[in-house]
């Protein structure tokens, strides 16, 4: 497409919200042949972006301007629904240091294109035809899907991460209450534009089929059987585009075609004893394939499991929450680097979501949670204790051999609801200790077995006052950390402070102070930062951001990367029509 | 370039005029009146199941209560402190107007990873209403399409989008209170 296509679709996204704001949006929708009465919906995701700085090695992805466009647009009838997102993004960088003149795209010197990542982009992300009849569901095209808790397939949107994979192709759903059935088939089509760097992302050739058939039980119907089968195959990509994964992950590609095939089943009874108590498990077998690179190689064939179990207790106040899993060798994609983006499973880890390890394929462990909500009252309280073995998802050693992780924890809250009017607040606080071992002695002679390999302290609290319209919101954190390096242990701090006013649901400020002693050899040590939100119409906003975020990394779902700081400003308007 | 790449291109370069085109079509049509914003428009019916452990059991059909009862819909996660200060707001309400007609129902957004410790939070809220979950997020995606929260959607008892909105803070509560106070009451001359 040209860029003058590019233009011309961006200005359209300006346009379109001026243009309809002249009506108040009351109404009813229109009556479509084949839809019926059809509601018209458009969500516009506009972000304008100045960054100055990531804090990183590469001089060819800073000081540059770049407009993000999303657009989401669905027509939603009585049966039928169709939706298209429509992805922009259009990087506007000044001065190049190649060519010495402002440059869209590209401006990388000879030999070191790689460097420029950040590359113009438009494209119809995702496009659904959906079809609901009586009982049925059935898409064609983009559709997300999750079989059980995700450990045989999982395709979800993880925003956090900025992971959003979906299956392009068929999806059909047969719900008749005490039985159901699924299937689906298709490729994978991960969303192309990173939002955490402004990166484009390969598409990756992997193709899914799978099913599950099911049935309830019970007056409710909800003690739920299923079973399910998912095949995976993932033909090697980026041979002929060099680096794409080189770059970003700490191991490069080494395998060729790979193939997967996951058989499993679920249990579900979310109300035993009059509700009292719940219970999960699901099972899972999985044949991983993997071709040889060459002729005078072997190829790889193993075998891997994953188990995952919950049961919850509640009575009175008291909640106990006890998890257990064991997965190992169970990888339906890599989830390291760039990789993450081709993840089509999200194990449960049954950590804290601050506290995830990238390696989910090889665990075992459990964690137990006790909460004791001082019913009626406004005090709750809780701890919990987490112990689990893991390794990396590369090695393929047992859980028992890698390293153990032991986290306790603990918070206390209180709530004090006020009437109209009158001063109300709410107050939270958190802290907790963590400690990994190694059970191995791992490279090198400078560990041993036995010895720390990551140590955190954590805590954080947060207190809430408000009256009538107005409200404000203090925020402390801080992590002390403490890790094994190559030959001696890195400690640092991480966290933070903000305070936030808000007048009504319209307006809100929020001055905050971040610090991070991660990378004070290369990256800065306090993060100062303005953010600004201004809600204008039915969930419309404009949201103002100004300074340094310090990133770091981030996990969900079984999936974490590391988020780089950001240095500039960022002007966000979100439109619903 | 792989093959893969090159086919989206492919379907980009076709589809890109057609969307623009579409685009500039709804210019004009918008100040017409002939597009509708989501509220004033129909709710999209929905069914899902509650939580494991929560405060309801079996399936809730979202259709059950569309043009009879007041309906606001809470989307929530476990890891989302606002919407753990919005949901406890909502139940005093829900208390307080369900014989009138009020239905409350919170999504939650949580993965595999935190869905079981939904249940514990529904739990020290108080809450009552159904707390539902929608793991494959076909929900969510619907009727969330920016997958915000906390994000609330009020529904007339006509069965038609009142309001939306995005995030929560404590200076809202009095609007909250006197919007649903409203739509209560209009339900019950009707």
């Amino acid at each position: 497409m040209s860029r003058l296509g590019v233009v011309l679709a961006l200005a359209c996204v300006v346009t379109v919200p001026s243009a309809v704001s002249a009506q108040d949006g009351e109404g009813e929708g229109w009556t479509l042949p084949g839809f019926g009465e059809t509601n018209f919906s458009l969500t516009s995701t506009s972000l304008a972006q100045y960054r100055l700085d990531n804090f990183d090695d590469n001089v060819y992805n800073d000081d540059f301007f770049s407009l993000t466009e999303r657009i989401d647009l669905s027509l939603d009838g009585e049966e039928l629904s169709l939706s298209v997102r429509l992805d922009g993004f259009l990087p506007i960088f000044g001065e190049s240091p190649a060519s010495g003149g402002p440059s869209v795209g590209n401006r990388c010197p000879p030999g070191e294109e790689f460097r420029c990542e950040i590359e113009w982009d438009l494209r119809p992300e995702r496009i659904a035809l959906r079809w609901r009849p009586e009982n049925w569901d059935i898409i064609v095209g983009d559709s997300y899907a999750v079989f059980g808790r995700g450990l045989a397939l999982s395709l979800r949107k993880v925003a956090s991460v900025g992971v959003d994979t979906t299956v392009r192709g068929l999806q059909v759903r047969y719900d008749r209450g005490r039985f159901f059935a699924q299937a689906l088939g298709g490729y994978a089509n991960s969303q192309n534009l990173d939002p955490v760097n402004l990166s484009l992302i390969e598409e990756h050739p992997d193709f899914l089929f799978g099913a599950r058939v099911g049935t309830r039980l019970g007056e409710y119907e909800d003690l739920e059987f299923g079973m399910h089968g998912v095949h995976m195959i993932s033909l090697a990509g980026c041979e002929d585009s060099g680096p794409c994964d080189f770059f970003f992950s700490p191991i490069p590609d080494l395998v060729a075609d790979v193939s997967a095939t996951t058989v499993g089943w679920t249990f579900s009874a979310p109300a035993l004893m009059d509700g009292e108590m719940s219970f999960y498990a699901e099972a899972n077998m999985m044949l991983r394939e993997e071709d040889p690179l060459n002729e005078n190689q072997e190829g790889e064939r193993y075998w891997g499991r994953a188990i995952y179990s919950s049961a919850q207790f509640m009575r009175g106040g008291l909640s106990a929450l006890l998890e257990l899993k064991d997965y190992h060798d169970f990888l339906l994609a890599r989830s390291n680097g760039m990789r993450a983006f081709h993840v089509y499973s999200s194990s449960p880890t049954t950590d804290l979501e601050t506290e995830q390890l990238r390696g989910v394929a090889n665990a075992r462990g459990g964690a137990l949670r006790l909460t004791y909500a001082f019913s009626p009252g406004p005090w709750s309280a809780g701890v919990g204790g987490i112990m689990y073995g893991h390794e990396d998802e590369d090695r393929r050693a047992d859980p028992f051999e890698g390293i153990l992780a032991r986290h306790i924890y603990a918070e206390v809250s209180r709530e004090n609801h006020a009437g109209m009017g009158e001063l109300g607040w709410a107050f939270e606080m958190s802290a907790g200790y963590r400690r990994e071992t190694y059970l191995h002695d791992p490279a090198g002679d400078i560990f041993n077995e036995g010895d720390v390999e990551a140590e955190v302290y954590h805590g954080s609290a947060e207190l809430v006052l408000s009256q009538g319209h107005h409200s404000v919101d203090i925020s402390v954190q801080n992590r002390e950390e403490n890790h094994a390096g190559f030959i001696t242990y890195q400690r640092y701090r991480r966290g933070g402070v903000s305070l936030t006013y808000s007048w009504q649901s319209e307006f809100s400020i929020s001055p905050a102070l971040r610090w991070s002693t991660e990378r004070a050899t290369t990256q800065p040590i306090y993060y100062p930062s303005v953010e600004a939100k201004w809600v204008f119409d039915h969930g419309s906003h404009l949201r103002v951001f100004g300074g340094r975020n310090p990133g770091g990394r981030v996990c969900s779902g079984g999936v974490c990367r590391d988020v780089p700081p950001f240095q500039g400003v960022q002007a966000e308007l979100v439109y619903r029509l | 370039m792989n093959v893969f790449t090159a086919m989206n291109r492919r379907i980009s370069s076709l589809l890109m005029p057609l969307l623009a085109l579409t685009l500039l079509a709804g210019i004009p049509l918008a100040p017409m009146g002939t597009a509708d914003a989501r509220v004033g428009a129909r709710m999209a019916p929905f069914t899902l199941p509650a939580i494991p452990g929560g405060p309801t059991r079996g399936r809730m059909a979202l259709a059950d209560k569309l043009g009879e009862d007041v309906i606001v819909v809470l989307f929530w996660a476990t890891w989302c402190i606002p919407c753990r200060q919005e949901l406890p707001v909502y139940q005093e309400l829900y208390q307080q107007y369900r014989d009138q007609g009020l239905t409350v129902v919170a999504i939650s957004m949580d993965d595999s990873s935190s869905l079981p410790q939904a249940a514990g939070w529904a739990r020290r809220m108080n809450l009552t209403f159904p707390v539902l979950s929608d793991l494959d997020t076909s929900v969510t995606n619907r009727i969330n399409p920016r997958r915000t929260a906390p994000f609330s959607i009020w529904i007339d008892h006509e069965g038609r989008i009142n309001r939306e909105h995005e995030g929560f803070n404590q200076g809202e509560r009095d609007d909250i209170q006197a919007g649903i106070a409203a739509l209560i009451r209009a339900r019950n001359a009707d």
